[in-house]
């Protein structure tokens, strides 16, 4: 049997060590990092041949993730063209959708005093007095009540607007026709009236704008795709059993907090 | 129908004042950004060892902008209102070496250490715990797993983690992590948050290096002199054991100075009011007086020591305010200026923010329904206690880095249980009653006035300070109730509180008899475990004058406000189950907010001359304090009549032969100074409680402290301030030397009202 070190290896050693913020082994130390390698190879060798190996968790693991790795090395093996890369952008195009933006300028009805009934009542009674009017004009001023934050909220997404008013307000929204006055809306604050100025639609960028996290995502799917398919060939090679088992039948214990001193330190 | 209801009416060209103020709106332009300081990922030690193994910071910041992530125990879990910015927190002690021993691919797993580290199964997870817990504790760090070629990689992850989640304008990522200094079960856990992560050292500085939070502000000083800003953040005052807040001495034992005071407001400038493992606020029997203060008790201390439980003085944050303000007075330094932030603590790198969507914070030890509700004794702490995380708000310019720092450093910081409730509170003299009718009020409150966080300049005469409140309900959750503020202040060494109710939803009266707002009643439905927003208001604003303010007393005020009524999570949850709603917890809760204190310091002049006797006097006038034999003929098995010289207040102590004392005819109108319990209330059931007289003193206990009463005896005539009949004065030992009470003659009335009643003479029968 033999054992042979190549100079790479030394290299490797001595890297190892560098990489751990230690200085640059000498002559001695690295015959004696050779030496602890070369012990550890012979003693593997010997457990491997033992069958110590086997059923350690920790040794599948690595090789597992071994394995793992050689498959997504794989994937990065043939990157796509770019015909083959627009092909695939514009079947997953959904995935890259930026979102929808709205403007919208709201008056604000306050259910604090009268409830909420007669907020809502206001707003629509205030409705077909402002019907005509444009957003900016001075003349809203004088109807509703004041807002706490913003009276005009410009190019904000569907999550954006949610923060702030709650979810339904935002999908109510963003489901209005552009340039006129509707409502009375609901918000978590009570009742509003919108006019939306504006809605930027959701949109798919072309792939020129995009194009490196397309690339990402193009050699993730492919690595998915290979993982997939190479540990669907390996497992249809085996014969796999385990026994349908029930856990309250396995005779074990929960794991317990402890109540020992020390436990739930840290915390 | 607000309690100020002239609000709203004058608030007609919101946008034609916004555009003649202009330019100088940089002030109102301060936004309130929630976000996260306190949050634990894989990369803790315990953490990991509680079964959360695979999300780390990276995750922690997605979980934040809104992605749903993987539970520890596998289910995806989503946040309720995705947050503005976050610091992932990890323990700085043995930080990612658990995670990484356990990863074969990272060369930490190779080292032979790594194999003491594997988690196998359930008994592993106890035996490292301890292993490493106990190191920390015993301060003997496990030198293999300190190597800085372990400790900075992580560092260095987390950092990169940082600035790869971070998105100026958008989303703010700071570079922090958690020193986790735990000495003798006592929890003295500060989260550290960098300006600038550019900056930051090599390493931080852990608790296996110095568990003295005084060292800890040394090397933070140090990183500052070296251009690198930094702040510390104490958390869970609630499970100090009365550590956190010490007003005699310090960690190492030395005496607090001014020096120490100064460290403290240097380097720690904010405290954390709530977070999954209880409040901090305050306690009922500190706060005998404020129906509010039974909120999210958390009676634990971690590792379940046996022998040792909590300590009420020391532990909570109002109480340390007062102590600051009353140190403030008799000592000339004030220690405990800080300001508020919530936290969660989670363990789970998501974080439960909501009644509605609560899952635990311990990966496995309590992240299923039935475990919680089953009421897992994980470690001592009965998991049913725990609740939904808090949140923090900074008003701040921008979402920024730079500008959320330096919000958190002038303490322009809140509180919220949880839901995003904003709340704002200004300060100053000269501040219209009206002022909130004007659209753009919260700019003449910048400029006439100081903020939260801030300090009142004193200003000479009577006049008293005006404050301004403001509200606004979170969207997503309940309506509010009333805003409060709550007023430390101090004389002669003691200290009180009083909590006032300023703005309130509905028409409410306040009590005739104890002028307080009466409760809002509950929409909730318990059974179903649901609530309706018909009660409560949207938004609440007011101010408020000090009606008993003393400009020659320091003093502090801070703002709190409530939400109505709605379900605990322990209520949603059981109706899951199809179970009752556990008693030991309150079915309902109400959410809440507070803000920041702003503080009152009276100017040399106007703070006037001492009139209290301290033991220094009392001994230069020639008072000679009782022996034990004299205290036993004095008290034991007589009662005495007390007067408390700096309140008024007179009542009666019974000294039981056997060593029980029982406080009677308190008057429950008179303000008591810190630290006695309820003793209205133990006046009235009969309460009684234990006491000793050993070593020339009484001893008594409250809150799991010793309190010690030195009785002098005062000759007559006495000059210098000292009485001038002859007589007994006490001081007990937590007013900073001074001697606030005398023994005096059983009084004819007890009232405080009435001035000029006599008992008609003549023959009456005997009752």
């Amino acid at each position: 049997m033999r054992i042979e070190l190549t100079a790479d290896d030394m290299k490797q050693l001595a890297l190892a060590q560098v990489a751990q913020g230690l200085p640059l082994p000498d002559g001695r130390q690295l015959q004696a990092l050779a030496e602890q390698r070369v012990m550890q190879r012979i003693l593997a060798r010997e457990a491997a041949a033992f069958g110590l190996d086997r059923d350690d968790d920790v040794i599948e693991r690595r090789l597992a993730q071994k394995m793992d790795f050689l498959l997504a090395d794989l994937s990065q093996l043939n990157p796509p063209t770019r015909d083959e890369l627009a092909a695939w952008y514009a079947d997953h195009a959904a995935e890259f959708t930026q979102p929808a933006r709205a403007s919208f300028r709201h008056v604000y009805f306050s259910p604090d005093g009268l409830g909420g009934a007669a907020a809502e009542a206001a707003a629509a009674a205030a409705l077909p007095a402002i019907a005509g009017l444009p957003a900016s004009s001075p003349a809203l001023a004088g109807v509703g009540d004041r807002f706490m934050f913003q009276d005009y909220y410009g190019g904000r997404t569907a999550e954006a607007v949610g923060k702030e008013f709650g979810p339904e307000f935002a999908a109510a929204v963003f489901a209005e026709m552009p340039g006129t006055w509707a409502g009375p809306i609901r918000s978590g604050y009570g009742w509003h009236l919108v006019h939306l100025d504006s809605l930027e639609p959701a949109r798919v960028p072309a792939l020129d704008e995009i194009e490196a996290d397309v690339r990402a995502a193009w050699t993730n799917a492919r690595y998915k795709e290979i993982r997939e398919r190479a540990e669907d060939d390996m497992r249809a090679r085996y014969t796999v059993v385990i026994p349908d088992l029930d856990p309250a039948d396995l005779g074990l214990a929960a794991p317990r907090g402890a109540s020992a001193p020390g436990a739930g330190l840290g915390q | 129908m607000q309690h100020l209801s002239a609000r709203r009416r004058a608030a007609l060209s919101v946008s034609a004042l916004a555009l003649m103020l202009g330019t100088a709106a940089m002030a109102q332009d301060r936004h309130a950004f929630f976000g996260e300081t306190h949050v634990h990922t894989s990369w803790s030690f315990d953490a990991y060892i509680f079964g959360n193994h695979v999300t780390g910071p990276a995750e922690a910041y997605k979980y934040a902008k809104g992605e749903p992530i993987p539970h520890p125990l596998g289910y995806d879990v989503k946040i309720t209102t995705p947050l503005d910015w976050m610091g992932v927190t990890d323990h700085s002690e043995y930080a990612g070496v658990v995670r990484l021993s356990n990863d074969p691919s990272s060369p930490i797993s190779k080292l032979p250490i790594a194999s003491q580290l594997k988690v196998k199964d359930a008994a592993d997870i106890q035996r490292i715990y301890l292993w490493l817990g106990t190191s920390m504790i015993e301060m003997k760090p496990v030198e293999a797993l300190v190597q800085p070629s372990i400790s900075d990689t992580v560092w260095k992850a987390n950092n990169d983690a940082a600035n790869a989640a971070n998105e100026p304008g958008k989303f703010t990522a700071f570079c922090s992590y958690e020193w986790t200094s735990n000495p003798d079960f006592r929890n003295m856990h500060r989260n550290v948050f960098f300006k600038d992560c550019a900056k930051v050292p090599d390493r931080p500085f852990s608790s296996l290096e110095s568990q003295a939070p005084e060292d800890l502000w040394d090397w933070m000083d140090k990183q500052r002199e070296a251009g690198n800003e930094l702040l510390a953040i104490s958390h869970n005052a609630n499970l100090s054991g009365g550590l956190m807040f010490p007003t005699e001495v310090d960690f190492k034992g030395r005496p607090i100075d001014q020096a120490w005071a100064d460290s403290r407001d240097r380097n720690e400038r904010l405290t954390e009011m709530k977070q999954i493992k209880g409040q901090s606020e305050t306690h009922p029997l500190l706060s005998p007086n404020d129906e509010f203060a039974n909120f999210e008790v958390l009676n634990y201390l971690l590792g379940d020591p046996q022998g040792q439980f909590v300590t009420l003085a020391g532990s909570y944050i109002r109480q340390a305010l007062k102590d600051g303000v009353a140190m403030q007075g008799a000592e000339g330094y004030n220690p405990f200026k800080t300001g508020v932030v919530g936290g969660s603590d989670s363990h789970n790198t998501a974080v439960p923010y909501r009644q509605e969507n609560f899952f635990g914070g311990h990966a496995r030890l309590d992240g299923t329904v039935k475990e919680r509700m089953g009421g897992h004794n994980f470690a001592g702490m009965d998991v049913r206690f725990e609740n939904p995380a808090g949140l923090t708000g900074i008003w701040a310019e921008e979402n920024t880095r730079a500008s959320l720092f330096d919000a958190m450093q002038r303490k322009e910081t809140f509180a919220t249980s949880g839901p995003h409730i904003r709340i704002r509170m200004f300060g100053g003299w000269d501040y219209a009653p009206d002022m909130t009718v004007n659209a753009d009020w919260v700019q003449a409150a910048y400029q006439g006035g100081v903020p939260m966080g801030g300090d009142l300049k004193p200003r000479g005469g009577d006049n008293a300070p005006t404050f301004v409140v403001e509200a606004v309900k979170d969207p997503t959750s309940g309506n509010l109730d009333r805003i409060q503020i709550v007023k430390g202040w101090a004389k002669d060494g003691q200290s009180f509180e009083k909590v006032y109710d300023v703005v309130w939803a509905g028409e409410r009266t306040p009590s005739p008899v104890d002028g307080k707002v009466p409760a809002i009643g509950s929409t909730v439905d318990i059974a179903n475990a649901t609530y309706t927003n018909d009660i409560g208001s949207v938004q609440l604003t007011g101010t408020w004058t000090d009606p008993d303010f003393d400009p020659s007393l320091d003093a502090f005020y801070y703002a709190r406000a409530l939400e109505i009524p709605t379900p605990r999570w322990t209520t949603i949850q059981a109706k899951e189950l199809g179970i009752a709603p556990p008693e030991m917890v309150a079915a309902t809760v109400q959410e809440r907010a507070w803000s920041s204190p702003i503080w009152y310091t009276p100017a040399g002049d106007a703070r006037g001359v001492a009139t209290g006797r301290t033991v220094a006097s009392l001994k230069e006038g020639g008072a000679t304090q009782l022996t034990t034999d004299e205290l036993n003929q004095l008290i034991a098995g007589r009662f005495t009549w007390v007067r408390n010289t700096v309140t008024g207040g007179v009542y009666k102590i019974q000294w039981s032969k056997e060593g029980q004392m029982l406080i009677m005819n308190v008057d429950p109108r008179i303000p008591q100074p810190s630290e006695v319990g309820d003793i209205a209330q133990g006046s009235y059931l009969g309460h009684s409680t234990a006491y000793q007289i050993r070593d020339d003193r009484i001893v008594t206990n409250f809150g799991n402290r010793e309190y010690d009463i030195a009785v002098y005896k005062v000759a007559g005539g006495a000059a210098g301030g000292a009485a001038k009949a002859e007589g007994y004065v006490a001081a007990r030992s937590n007013e900073f030397g001074f001697a606030n009470y005398e023994l005096i003659p059983a009084p004819v009335f007890l009232g405080t009202e009435v001035k000029d009643a006599v008992v008609p003479t003549g023959p009456v029968a005997h009752p």
